[in-house]
């Protein structure tokens, strides 16, 4: 208690810190500043306008998508000055919480791309908006029908497809003509092909996992033109019919019986895993989506493949497809509506999505683009895959379609499990599905 | 008439706050920054914790209404929560003895002169300076069923035939992931059993061989004995930890295969980003914390009466 003896008293400490507090706090406290207004590009005489800033936060497919959108970004900016966009790139892994985040804390960013799934959930909670009359008709007639239409919930588009992925059966070449194998197109002939090239740890058959490919079998059971939803009217599931049985049990055979698949399918990730094993030459056939002649140009240049449409149960079956879009959505929160619409509409036109599939390598979903030459070049080798995979995207359906898009995941997750233990030789096909529609129906209220 | 003196009555509690306040002001202000961030970060997150697991909760992670036990009773209904409860056990306790029967004899050996001691020490510290995110990409890729140096190197030896997928199998799998974090945990256990034992007066072994006592005599009757509160400390703050294992299992395997490998931490991770089930998400959480909440307890009273006994 002697401290007034020895120099600066704790009165004068505390003034002092006072003193220095005080303007920090108020700085901290000020509202930021009001935007400035644009510079007008013509008449030196026009009066400054209020720029409107609209936010757009994407998540990242690859490393160039933050500069190449910033570039759209800014050829709109520069376009017109009444509505500045401005963009946050996030990683894929992070975005939804991110936007949850931010939609939850009332911070919404105008628009923002996603998964499909991800527009049914917003959409359920009306935190998406519907977008039919901002954009109009003449604009939606652009685009391809599969894509819009699996943007729309009971009636109401509440997304611009934005990342179409169709696919399909790629299968070694070289593999094939050793044996003399035909293209494959029923599951007979997949199976009979993975057994004959089978040849592991060297070569594998045929790519397993419990995600995508149970889709590719499921459709295939069914055929283009049948119901592809694994839901009944009333929100049952399907997957325990005698389509979802044959569809499992074919993929069963090949993992235990024939042992043609890779290792562990059960545990298997389809980029992580069975991608890279095709790369490395150590895989005959592999399902997978419309990125992968751009990977594996760039990844394995010498490997030589071709594509075939997803196998069916029946060859009289004509062959379906599928897809998991992805989308660009407005947010219901946003309060500039009219000019995120106009920045909709310039990032959608056709040049920039000529710009973005020739970037990414993805499918256009505008039907123009997809005939353009510049798309189609006659001497770019992967044209042939490219064409091939614009005309799949006509008949794709959505994976998304749920009439439980909250329990989304969860759903997908039950039918995982019941695959992984399948596979693990723990239960039968039929027990397995079972089991997993049970538990599925039970999650509904459903008995 | 002559009265004894009257006691001087204590003051009262406002004025002893009173009088604490003006002889220590400036601590008291110079506290306020921390009591803050205390407020804001720890106390602040909690107590919505709390409140988000009795109310309902939205996809959106947003609580609609407060005072439901409906998480709680979603939770009950939950048919992997008696596996992942086990598991998480298995996980924590199991994980803590294997890091005590390692340890122990380990700082043991290291309490002993022997050429290279002290770069033994040093290597022991590795495991425990990589960050958990490292240790466990290390090892996945070490565990890995097609390109795995493990396989490698079992196959090389003869010890195996084909590739095993470690990661694959259910058993193998948790096996693994007890292994990573017991890898990871070593370190911690042993330089702070070493601690201990370098802190045990040297005299009462020197006593004890006057008396004739033999190696295993003074190692069960005065080193244990001398160690005893080191052991409780340490195995408590460990299965805490473990408790609280997310890193190493995520990255190792995610809890897969079926939720095999995952313990209650994750599990809550999945009901609550995975699954969009916030309600019985951060019920979980609320569970989980009053079980570490206990352990914490029980810690700090079995500290305080260690520091008392002194």
């Amino acid at each position: 208690m002697h401290a007034q003896d020895k120099g600066l008293s704790r009165r004068s400490f505390l003034k002092v810190m006072a003193a220095t507090a005080t303007p920090l706090l108020l700085a901290a406290c000020t509202p930021p500043a009001a935007n400035a207004p644009a510079s007008s590009s013509g008449g030196a005489s026009a009066p400054a306008q209020a720029v409107t800033t609209v936010r757009y936060v994407a998540m990242d497919y690859d490393s160039r998508m933050q500069p190449d959108t910033q570039g759209v970004m800014d050829a709109f900016n520069s376009g017109q000055g009444a509505v500045k966009a401005t963009l946050e790139v996030v990683g894929w892994p992070d975005g939804r919480n991110l936007l949850l985040t931010q939609i939850s804390g009332g911070q919404a960013p105008d628009i923002f791309n996603g998964s499909g799934q991800w527009l049914l959930e917003f959409a359920s909670v009306n935190e998406a908006t519907a977008l039919g009359d901002l954009l109009g008709q003449d604009f939606l007639s652009k685009f391809q029908p599969s894509g819009i239409q699996a943007m729309t919930v009971d009636g109401n588009l509440y997304g611009l497809p934005y990342f179409l992925d169709p696919r399909g059966l790629y299968y070694r070449t070289d593999l094939f003509a050793e044996k003399g194998l035909a293209t494959p197109v029923t599951f007979a002939d997949v199976r009979e092909a993975a057994l004959a090239l089978n040849s592991p740890p060297a070569v594998y058959g045929f790519g397993v996992e419990p995600g995508d490919t149970w889709w590719y079998a499921w459709i295939g059971a069914h055929g283009a033109g049948a119901n592809l939803s694994p839901w009944t009217e009333d929100g049952h599931s399907r997957i325990a019919s005698e389509e979802g049985i044959a569809a499992v049990q074919y993929l069963t055979d090949m993992v235990l019986i024939d042992k043609t698949s890779q290792p562990a399918p059960h545990n298997a990730n389809r980029d992580a895993d069975l991608q890279p094993l095709f790369l490395a030459k150590q895989m005959a056939m592999l399902e997978t989506g419309s990125w992968m002649p751009t990977i594996i140009s760039n990844d394995s240049p010498d490997l030589q493949y071709d594509l075939a449409q997803l196998p069916v149960i029946d060859g009289a079956m004509k062959h379906p497809n599928v897809f998991w879009p992805d989308c660009v959505m407005m947010a219901q929160q946003s309060k500039h509506k009219e000019q995120a619409a106009e920045l909709l509409k310039f990032m959608f036109n056709a040049e920039n999505r000529l710009q973005f599939a020739l970037q990414r390598g993805v499918i256009p979903e505008r039907i123009d683009v997809g005939q353009d030459t510049k798309y189609l070049d006659p001497n770019d080798p992967l044209t042939k895959f490219k064409e091939f995979y614009v005309k799949e995207l006509a008949t794709a359906h959505n994976v998304f379609l749920t009439p439980w898009p909250a329990t989304g995941s969860e759903d997908e997750n039950s039918r995982t499990n019941a695959l992984a233990r399948i596979w693990l030789g723990e239960v039968s096909v039929a027990e397995g599905l079972a089991a997993a529609a049970k538990e599925i129906d039970e999650r509904h209220g459903l008995s | 008439m002559a009265s004894a003196s009257l006691p001087v009555p204590s003051p009262g509690l406002w004025r002893q706050w009173r009088e604490e306040w003006g002889e220590n002001k400036l601590a008291y202000w110079l506290l306020v920054p921390s009591l803050l961030s205390f407020a804001i970060f720890l106390i602040f997150p909690i107590v919505n914790m709390i409140t988000t697991a009795f109310s309902e909760v939205d996809i959106m992670a947003r609580a609609t209404s407060f005072g439901t036990l409906q998480n709680f009773a979603e939770l009950a209904k939950d048919d992997r929560l008696p596996l992942i409860v086990r598991q998480t056990g298995l996980f924590a306790f199991g994980t803590v003895m294997l890091e005590v029967i390692i340890s122990f004899p380990l700082a043991m050996v290291l309490n002993t002169r022997f050429p290279g001691r002290s770069l033994a020490k040093a290597l022991i510290l590795i495991p425990w300076a990589m960050p958990y995110a490292v240790s466990a990409i290390t090892w996945k890729w070490i565990f890995h069923g097609q390109m795995g140096t493990l396989n490698y190197f079992l196959s090389e030896l003869g010890i195996i035939k084909n590739y095993v997928v470690w990661l694959g199998n259910p058993t193998s799998a948790f096996a693994a992931a007890m292994f990573v974090e017991v890898w990871s945990s070593i370190a911690f256990m042993t330089v702070t059993f070493l601690a201990g034992l370098q802190g045990i007066p040297p005299h009462i072994y020197d006593a004890a061989k006057m008396d004739g006592a033999s190696s295993w005599r003074e190692f069960r009757d005065m080193t244990l004995p001398q160690m005893r509160n080191v052991f409780m400390i340490v195995t408590l703050l460990s299965i805490i930890w473990a408790f609280r294992s997310f890193g190493t299992i995520w990255i190792l395997t995610k809890g897969d295969p079926i939720f095999r490998t995952d313990i209650v931490v994750t599990y809550v991770y999945k009901l609550a980003f995975e699954f969009r089930k916030f309600g019985p998400g951060f019920a979980l959480s609320v569970a989980l914390f009053v079980v570490l909440i206990i352990f914490s307890i029980i810690y700090t009273r079995l500290l305080g009466s260690q520091e008392e006994g002194r």
